[in-house]
């Protein structure tokens, strides 16, 4: 309907209307009579003798009894004789039950319990009883007037939304009836990239750094050889990060092509010179490439210790947590 | 020589320092830095992965002294908000010497490591073919622990991996320092 009352087919104006309606004990006394008109029967049917309020609460009910009894007493359609009731009247008309005869009819739709001003056929005031007594309710219901809209037609037929390239082509936008702009709508989310938290602090670290003169290195290759990460850098053999443990080997490609030769001559020899490392160069050199010299002791020796053991020993064997970093 | 995923950004710089060293021209005053990702196979908890990044910076200069390295990283924190500063010795394998660095923390109330640092050991720069009297200094640190301390996150899988909030991405402010 909304969609229909957009495209301005019909017209529709919302509407709300009020009314009693019959509580599921309502739909009792209205079927049977009020409660103080059971009671009446009741007493009226024993005649002269009348009965005890216990032969009344057996015969119609507790509830009914309960509710009639009083009721009865008020209008004076029955008295008390010591503990016996008797009818004072030969009638009783049972406005309750036609009170709620007309609630009742009034939801038929051919019938409105309001009139045209909107008030009721039945007094506030009778209303008012029957709500405190609980035998009705008043409900609210909401309801649509539709009529037809300006554009009425009895094929309905799409409304375009935006001028498009075919519509170019073919000469339809000559004919083609458009849907009125929207202005009042929030336009679609642009979703567009955002950067982590760590990018944005490197952004930052990056910005310093070249303040101070600094030159980015290139650091896009992940994988590297086992020359440069520690032979180059002296690495000792001991040092927890070099440990299988520790460091990612890669299987495939295993070994490292190449490496500057003179370099790595002087790395070697440097390795075999000094005192604090003596013996590193002999583990890496011999589990590389073939194509390379070969040191000169023939076999590698696994688990060398270092001269200086003393001073590398609290690295070498530390947790691995626990490190420099650098 | 085995292939594997750096353990450290240093790889590069040693490759670096060597064509510094080799370059036409011969050996210029230079420095260095980068911020990139290394690997290290050990346990992961709360504040380690297997993965991080790592800052660092290399000045390579004639006649270079502890001073200047000290310098330079205090100038550095300085930048990033961090002024209370202390210097630790320590043994890194490729420097002498070396420093372990700290920074007072105003939130936890403590001096706590923030990097490592030194000069890199002259039988180092001899094979490159440096001159002799060119020393080399360089510090560093992770990326990840400044990060968690600046948008406040107590664990780092929370930051990185498959287990970070996207909406804390799309939300996280723009990281100055002020």
């Amino acid at each position: 309907m909304n969609a229909l009352a957009g495209d301005q087919f019909v017209s529709s104006s919302p509407m709300k209307a009020r009314s009693y309606v019959l509580t599921t004990e309502g739909v009792i006394v209205c079927a049977n009579g009020s409660q103080e008109a059971v009671c009446f029967a009741f007493v009226k049917a024993k005649g002269e003798a009348g009965c005890s309020r216990e032969e009344l609460e057996a015969g119609v009910g507790k509830d009914v009894c309960k509710v009639g009894m009083g009721n009865c007493m008020k209008q004076k359609w029955i008295k008390k004789a010591g503990d016996t009731m008797v009818a004072t009247v030969d009638s009783v008309d049972d406005s309750t039950q036609k009170e709620l005869k007309v609630v009742s009819d009034s939801l038929n739709p051919n019938k409105n319990l309001m009139n045209d001003d909107n008030t009721s056929c039945l007094s506030d005031k009778v209303l008012n009883v029957l709500k405190k007594r609980k035998l009705v309710k008043l409900e609210e219901i909401s309801h649509f007037k539709i009529t037809k809209g300006p554009q009425f037609a009895l094929e309905r037929k799409k409304k375009a939304a935006d001028l498009t390239k075919e519509m170019l082509d073919s000469g339809e936008w000559k004919t083609a009836q458009f849907r009125p702009y929207n202005f009042q709508t929030v336009g679609e989310k642009v979703g567009g990239g955002y950067l982590h938290p760590l990018l944005k602090v490197r952004a930052e670290f990056r910005k310093i750094l070249m303040e101070m003169g600094f030159n980015e290195m290139p650091t896009n290759k992940w994988v590297e050889s086992s020359f440069w990460n520690f032979d180059a850098l002296f690495q000792p053999q001991s040092h927890p990060a070099r440990d299988a443990h520790d460091t990612f080997f890669i299987k495939n490609p295993e070994l490292t092509r190449s490496v500057p030769e003179e370099y790595y001559e002087r790395v070697k020899s440097m390795h075999e010179k000094v005192s604090w490392c003596f013996g590193c160069f002999i583990f890496f050199s011999s589990s590389s490439n073939p194509s390379l010299p070969h040191p000169t002791q023939p076999n590698p020796i696994p688990t060398h210790k270092h001269q200086n053991r003393e001073e590398t020993a609290p690295l070498a064997t530390g947790t691995t947590s626990k490190r420099g970093r650098l | 020589m085995k292939n594997l995923l750096r353990t450290h950004t240093t790889a590069i710089s040693s490759q670096m320092l060597w064509k510094l060293a080799n370059q036409q021209g011969g050996f210029k005053p230079m420095k260095y830095f980068s911020i990139d990702r290394v690997f290290r196979n050990e346990s992961m908890d709360a504040t380690h992965l297997c993965e991080f990044h790592q800052v660092e910076g290399v000045v390579a200069d004639y006649n270079l002294s502890l001073g200047d390295l000290l310098g330079t990283i205090e100038t550095f924190f300085n930048k990033v908000g961090i002024t209370k500063l202390r210097f630790k010795p320590a043994f890194n394998p490729y420097t002498e010497p070396s420093m372990e660095i700290f920074g007072y923390h105003p939130d936890l109330k403590k001096w706590t490591e923030i990097g490592n640092s030194g000069m890199f050991r002259p039988e180092m720069l001899a094979p490159m073919g440096l001159p002799e009297n060119v020393r080399v200094i360089a510090w560093g640190l992770s990326l990840e622990r400044p990060t968690m301390i600046k948008y406040r996150i107590d664990n780092i899988r929370n930051l990185f991996g498959h287990k970070v909030e996207l909406n804390r991405t799309r939300s996280a402010p723009v990281c100055r320092f002020d």
